[in-house]
């Protein structure tokens, strides 16, 4: 799949809804992007390096239960300039998952065999993410629908009416070793993977 | 972003939430917790707000006219100005319902009466301007820029009208603020510009050049007479929330009314010396060729040695 580029924060510390650097590309918000690129751009602090290792172990333990199949919207402070703005540290990362069921497995199910792994305050202490849910195969499109502009809406502009953009990574065991790879590369202090 | 602003868009999205979770199916397990999770957060941001609030005084100041281009810009330096004077006005005129100006020098910088602008007013063009408070209590009191907007806008509302409507629309602000404005409609005037001035329901435009220039000519200094004048008689009494003082003349029947000077310190004492002759002192006002006087009370002495 032909991945976006992360365009550089705007004046405001904030990632443009639209690549201002290339306005005619395809790229917009959500940009369709790896983790690991998200590791190596974000990656910069060792808060955020923390806040990363939180979010690969959250992806790891949703990959354990049979969620494998789906993608994440990734958001809030963590993808601003929070340092320079705020001059503080990001808390968390600002997460939604739109996850698929395998054929043959409930969500009760699923939540019986890891009850920690939905409950949003134990989400945040223990993996630093925000995380919530949107089921896509639950067969009912006009709520899926919902649900995406619900959250779209609330993520692609500041309550002060300001634009912004959000990134989008792909739920796969396989980038997530790579990406755990550069995560511990940055977090041993090395240069290069 | 202001609070109420703040609670607006939180009430907004606690209502979808609500939607949504009513819609979705049963079985929907997961998403139910998170948009639960999602809900209580908005249920605590909320709480935190000390909600419901009140909102901020906010108003709209636009211009037409020579400096304005459509409703796409307006030059600098000419928006720059008319909105310094316009805040310079507004401030005069709210701070001179609490206290005595000086006919010169700096205005007193109060806090209460800072404009901020918030946003882009497009028709005409100009701006959006409202209160900088962060946190406001419910209540239904007028905040002092509220009343300071709105007598601005009575203001410049009976200044195209008669001569009486404009002595009364005058007779609580203070010869300085009456100059503060008159100095912003001139600037308009000068520019060839008008302005149209909205606040909640009420508003107020001028039609056009000429009409701002004869705004301008009646809120002059020489369109508006002040003189200090002496008269002896008696005090019937004083209401000390609206301060507003009734006396009559000598020993005739006529009895004039009108505002008691933030100077004078201690009015009540009107009220304890009904009766009692007294000599006052007065701003007397009166506009164009009406013959019709406001007063202000600036001092008095009771006489037979007993103040």
């Amino acid at each position: 799949m032909e991945r976006d580029a992360i365009p550089p924060w705007n004046s405001d510390g904030v990632i443009p809804p639209v690549n201002m650097h290339d306005p005619i590309s395809h790229d917009r918000s959500p940009y369709s992007i790896s983790l690991t690129d998200i590791i190596l751009r974000f990656g910069i602090t060792p808060r955020r390096q923390a806040i990363l290792k939180g979010l690969l172990e959250f992806r790891s333990a949703l990959y354990t239960v049979g969620i494998i199949k789906g993608f994440q919207w990734i958001d809030g402070s963590f993808l601003e300039d929070i340092e320079r703005i705020e001059e503080r540290d990001p808390e968390d990362i600002d997460l939604v998952t739109f996850f698929h069921i395998p054929d043959g497995v409930t969500e009760e199910g699923i939540i019986g065999s890891a009850p920690g792994l939905f409950n949003h305050e134990s989400l945040k202490s223990k993996y630093h993410v925000d995380a919530y849910f949107v089921r896509l195969n639950a067969g009912a499109p006009e709520i899926l629908v919902d649900s995406a502009a619900y959250w779209y809406s609330l993520w692609s502009h500041r309550r002060d009416g300001q634009w912004k953009g959000f990134l989008q990574i792909d739920l796969s065991n396989n980038d997530d070793t790579v990406a755990q790879r550069n995560l511990d590369e940055l977090m041993g202090g090395g240069d290069s993977v | 972003m202001t609070t109420i602003q703040q609670y607006d868009y939180l009430q907004a999205e606690l209502s979808t939430l609500n939607k949504m979770l009513t819609m979705l199916p049963e079985s929907s397990l997961i998403e139910r917790m998170s948009l639960e999770a999602r809900r209580n957060n908005v249920e605590k941001a909320l709480a935190s707000l000390e909600g419901p609030v009140r909102q901020p005084a906010r108003f709209s100041l636009t211009f037409r006219g020579a400096p304005i281009f459509g409703n796409h810009g307006v030059q600098a330096d000419f928006g720059g100005f008319a909105l310094k004077k316009f805040a310079d006005a507004v401030r005069a005129i709210g701070t001179s319902q609490t206290e005595t100006l000086g006919s010169r020098g700096a205005l007193p910088n109060r806090e209460e009466y800072k404009l901020l602008i918030t946003g882009i007013a497009r028709g005409s063009f100009g701006f959006v301007i409202e209160e900088p408070s962060e946190n406001y209590k419910l209540t239904k009191e007028f905040s002092p820029l509220e009343s300071a907007i709105h007598t601005t806008m009575s203001i410049l509302k009976a200044s195209v009208e008669t001569d009486e409507e404009l002595n009364e629309a005058l007779s609580e602000s203070d010869p300085r603020a009456i100059k503060e404005l008159h100095d912003f409609v001139r600037y308009l005037a000068d520019n060839e510009a008008v302005c149209t001035l909205q606040s909640g329901r009420d508003s107020f435009s001028f039609s056009d050049v000429g009409q701002i220039r004869q705004s301008e000519k009646r809120l002059s200094e020489d369109n508006i007479r002040e003189e200090d004048v002496t008269f002896t008689g008696v005090f019937l009494g004083y209401l000390p929330n609206k301060r507003i003082f009734e006396f009559r003349k000598g020993d005739s029947d006529e009895v004039i009314s009108g505002r008691v000077d933030s100077s004078i310190e201690d009015a009540g004492k009107i009220n304890r010396q009904l009766d009692q002759r007294v000599i006052i002192h007065l701003l007397e006002r009166s506009v164009g060729m009406s013959k019709h006087h406001t007063y202000t009370l600036t001092g008095f002495e009771f006489m037979d040695g007993v103040e």
